[in-house]
C-alpha cells in the first residue's frame, strides 16, 4: 500500500493540493507517483464528425496534446524539487474512466484525487470525478478538498 | 503533516481494512491513530452481527419487509455492539503486529457522519479514513450513507477503502 500512488491533476487550486498530498503520503512510504492529466476529448469528436481533410485533423488532436502537456508541464514544475520518482501520463477521455485503467496499467494501490475540479459545477456532487472514482475504483481513493 | 488519523470503524471487514490502511499511511510517520466507533443507538439500520461473516439473511428480508421486531435488539445489545466493533479493531491492530499511538474511541449519536466529522475536527486530524461501505449497506455495490456523507461534508482529507 502507498507504494504507487495515482494522482489526478487538472491544474486546479484543488488537485495541486492533491499532489502535494500524494507526494505527502509517498515520502512516508519511499513510494513512488504517477501524475495523470486526462483532457476531455469532446473536441477530437467533433472533428472527426465533420468532413475535415486530414491535416485539419491531425492539427486539432495536436491541440489536445499541446493543453494536455501543458497542464503535465505544471505538475512537473511542482515536482521536479522533490525527491521522489515520478511518471507522468496523458490520456484521452473522461478522467474517472482513464483513472481506471491507469490504475491497471501502472499497478497502483492508491488513488490521490480533487474533490472539484474544472468539469464540476457548484452543488453538482454526485457528478464529480472523485465521487465516480470512488464508485469504481477497486483501491483505496484519497479525496482532497 | 500526518500527525493524526481518525478511522472510522462498524466492525465490518471493510472497517478493518480502513484500519490496516490507516496504520500503513501512519507507520512511517509516526501518526496517531484514533478509532472511532459511532454508536446509533436502536438503530435498526446497522447490522449487527456478532460473527465476523455471517449477516444473517432472514434479518435482512425482515428488515426489507418492515417486520423486524424492535425488541429484538435493545439499548444493551447495541452498546455491545459499540464494543463489539472496537474489541474487533484491537484484534486487528495486534495481529498486524501492533501500533505505537493508538486510541480506541466510542461515541454515542444517532448521527454518525455528523459525529465522525466533529470528532476529526475537534481532534484536529489530518485524514479520516472509513470504508466505502459498512454493516447497514446491504448491496456493497452501493456507497454507505456514512461514508459518503463523511466525504463530501469533511474538511481534511478523507481516504475511502475498498
Amino acid at each position: 500500500m502507498l507504494k504507487k500512488i495515482l494522482v489526478l491533476f487538472d491544474e486546479t487550486d484543488c488537485s495541486i493540493r492533491a499532489l502535494d498530498y500524494a507526494v505527502k503520503l509517498c515520502s512516508l512510504s519511499e513510494g513512488e507517483v504517477v501524475v495523470m492529466t486526462s483532457v476531455k476529448t469532446e473536441m477530437k469528436v467533433k472533428v472527426e464528425a465533420a468532413p475535415l481533410d486530414k491535416e485539419l485533423r491531425v492539427q486539432a488532436n495536436d491541440e489536445l496534446v499541446k493543453i494536455g502537456n501543458r497542464i503535465l508541464g505544471v505538475a512537473k514544475q511542482i515536482l521536479d524539487k522533490e525527491q521522489i520518482r515520478v511518471q507522468y501520463l496523458l490520456e484521452f477521455g473522461m478522467p474517472s474512466e482513464t483513472a481506471m485503467n491507469a490504475v491497471e496499467k501502472f499497478h497502483c494501490d492508491t488513488i490521490v484525487v480533487g474533490s472539484r475540479g474544472l468539469g464540476t459545477f457548484k452543488g453538482l456532487l454526485s457528478d464529480s470525478v472523485s465521487n465516480k472514482l470512488i464508485q469504481t475504483a477497486k483501491v483505496p481513493v484519497v479525496v482532497i478538498k | 503533516m500526518l500527525n493524526k488519523i481518525l478511522v472510522s470503524v462498524d466492525g465490518s471487514p471493510l472497517s478493518l481494512r480502513a484500519l490496516e490502511f490507516a496504520m500503513e499511511m501512519g507507520k512511517a510517520n509516526g501518526s496517531e491513530i484514533i478509532v472511532l466507533h459511532v454508536t446509533v443507538p436502536l438503530d435498526l439500520s446497522r447490522l449487527h452481527s456478532y460473527e465476523m461473516d455471517a449477516i444473517d439473511e432472514s434479518i435482512q428480508e425482515a428488515i426489507l419487509k418492515n417486520e423486524f421486531d424492535k425488541k429484538e435488539l435493545s439499548a444493551s445489545e447495541q452498546r455491545k455492539a459499540g464494543e463489539w466493533a472496537l474489541a474487533m479493531s484491537e484484534k486487528k491492530v495486534a495481529a498486524l503486529g501492533g501500533y505505537d499511538k493508538i486510541s480506541y474511541k466510542e461515541v454515542i449519536h444517532d448521527e454518525p457522519a455528523k459525529t465522525i466529522i466533529r470528532e476529526a475536527g475537534v481532534n484536529r486530524v489530518d485524514a479520516i479514513v472509513i470504508g466505502y461501505s459498512g454493516l447497514g449497506v446491504l448491496s456493497k455495490a452501493i456507497i454507505g450513507s456514512v461514508s459518503s456523507k463523511v466525504v463530501a461534508n469533511a474538511t481534511c482529507p478523507v481516504v475511502i477503502v475498498r
